[in-house]
């Protein structure tokens, strides 16, 4: 994948256990998984329906970037097209109706 | 807390193998937002082993460690000890966090026994049991957790038992704390959370997991249902600290009378897993016996509150 786990040891690690994981220890650990995007690819081709902001309506409030399960609205609601997989929390949980869930061509 | 104060950093990543409108990623991404990268991920069986993602990727990015059907107690109690030592050693500038995440057939059923001797030991890790009411992950089968009359894949009819009540099982162990939360109410989620956090010992948090397919409704109304399951009563919102209990967010609103409480109906209506009760005629019988057994545990709850609330006005009377 990328050399993140390598670099910063078990994905990052908890605050403090910055021990240097060495090379050795690493190709011991053959089950270890490397934290990524896109973890089972491009999970935007699931999607039917896809989310339309509309900036006119919106008051920023949040409520949609807190609630979309895939953490794919930004905190300046920008929503990450690649990975939404148009479930439609967000549109049904607005409650300035700024949202709507418009069919999409199939690209 | 607003929910613009939440963080931003995100440690559940996108495009993973969570179905649409996953009630359990939702609830993972925000008990992980409260509680920091600071933490060490227990994943019991269940769907949140699969949607972190097949190896060599995962969506988790913080240490998980994926452990058998069973072993939620026992396992937070190895992680309990093993921090204790490695603190001793200086391994960590920080405490981290032990989380311990298990579905309702790992907690209410195969879980149970673990769970219950590490809650008496007082071990110190955070266990959630995140419910959504059946086996999902093996295709819907009834468990502990599984409400009277709702559709799994072997009730076909509907369930014939009541479900059981684990937090109030956990709440009769004694331990430091024990807290309900629904995806439908974050910031009374996120505060949980940050309270669980500054504890030691034992701590349990259940939350209610619509969950889609389950227990089949659109995956858009994952909050929706949440919402429903508090607003009807049938989910009671609620924190036990020191023999005390505090009901909070709308369920406390409906006991104060802030909000009043809606027909059970609104609720079953919403899921497919329900219709039996509906469809082809309405089940008058089934549909009374839920909406009485709400009504008990209301009516209850409310004059406890009155009681309450006219003792404190008699002892703020100026003394005769
Ligand atoms: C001892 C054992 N029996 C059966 C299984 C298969 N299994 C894996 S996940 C699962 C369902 C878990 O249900 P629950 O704990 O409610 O979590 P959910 O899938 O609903 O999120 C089962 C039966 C297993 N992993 N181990
Ligand atoms: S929920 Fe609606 S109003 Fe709130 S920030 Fe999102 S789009 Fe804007
Ligand atoms: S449709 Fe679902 S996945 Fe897409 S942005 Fe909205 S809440 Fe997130
Ligand atoms: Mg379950």
């Amino acid at each position: 994948m990328n050399d993140r786990g390598r670099k910063k040891g078990f994905g990052g690690g908890p605050a403090g256990a910055g021990r240097k994981v060495t090379e050795v220890e690493i190709g011991l650990l053959t089950t270890l998984s490397v934290p990524a995007r896109g973890s089972v690819g491009k999970t935007g081709s699931w999607r039917t329906f896809v989310p339309v902001i509309d900036p006119g309506r919106c008051t920023k409030c949040l409520l949609c970037w807190v609630y979309c399960p895939e953490a794919c609205v930004s905190r300046d609601l920008i929503i990450d097209l690649d990975y939404c997989k148009g479930c439609g929390i967000c549109a049904e949980e607005c409650p300035r109706d700024a949202i709507a869930m418009v069919k999409e061509e199939k690209r | 807390m607003r929910i613009k104060d939440f963080p931003e950093e995100e440690l559940l990543l996108p495009g993973n193998a969570a179905c649409q409108g996953c009630p359990s990623s939702m609830a993972l991404r925000l008990a992980l937002k409260a509680l920091g990268r600071n933490t060490l991920l227990a994943v019991i069986a269940s769907c949140t082993s699969v949607l972190q993602s097949p190896f060599p990727a995962t969506a988790f990015d913080l240490p998980v460690l994926n452990m058998a059907f069973a072993t939620g107690g026992a396992t937070g109690s190895g992680l309990a000890a093993a921090v204790e030592r490695l603190m001793k050693k200086g391994v960590y500038r920080e405490r981290p966090t032990v989380l311990v995440w298990a579905g309702d057939g790992g907690t209410y059923d195969i879980g149970i026994q673990s769970l219950s001797g590490a809650a008496e030991r007082n071990a110190d890790f955070i266990y959630v049991c995140y419910n959504n009411e059946a086996y999902s992950n093996t295709g819907t089968q009834r468990s502990g957790a599984t409400p009277y009359a709702a559709w799994t894949t072997n009730t076909v009819k509907g369930k014939r038992e009541w479900r059981k009540d684990v937090a109030q099982i956990m709440v009769a162990h004694g331990i430091p704390y024990v807290a309900t939360a629904s995806l439908a109410y974050p910031t009374d989620l996120f505060e949980k959370f940050t309270r669980a956090k500054g504890i030691r010992g034992t701590r349990y948090i259940e939350i209610l997991a619509p969950c889609p397919p389950g227990w089949k409704f659109p995956s858009g109304h994952t909050v929706k249902v949440a919402r429903l399951a508090v607003q009807t009563g049938l989910w009671l919102l609620y924190e036990h600290r020191e023999g005390i209990t505090t009901y909070t967010a709308g369920t406390q609103r409906i006991i104060h009378g802030k909000a009043r409480r809606l027909p059970v109906e609104e609720y079953l209506k919403a899921q497919g897993r329900f219709r039996h009760l509906f469809y082809p005629e309405r089940d008058e019988e089934r549909i009374a016996e839920i909406q009485r057994r709400v009504d008990r545990v209301f009516e209850t709850l409310e004059f406890t509150h009155r009681l309450k609330q006219h003792i404190m006005d008699i002892e703020m009377l100026p003394p005769r």
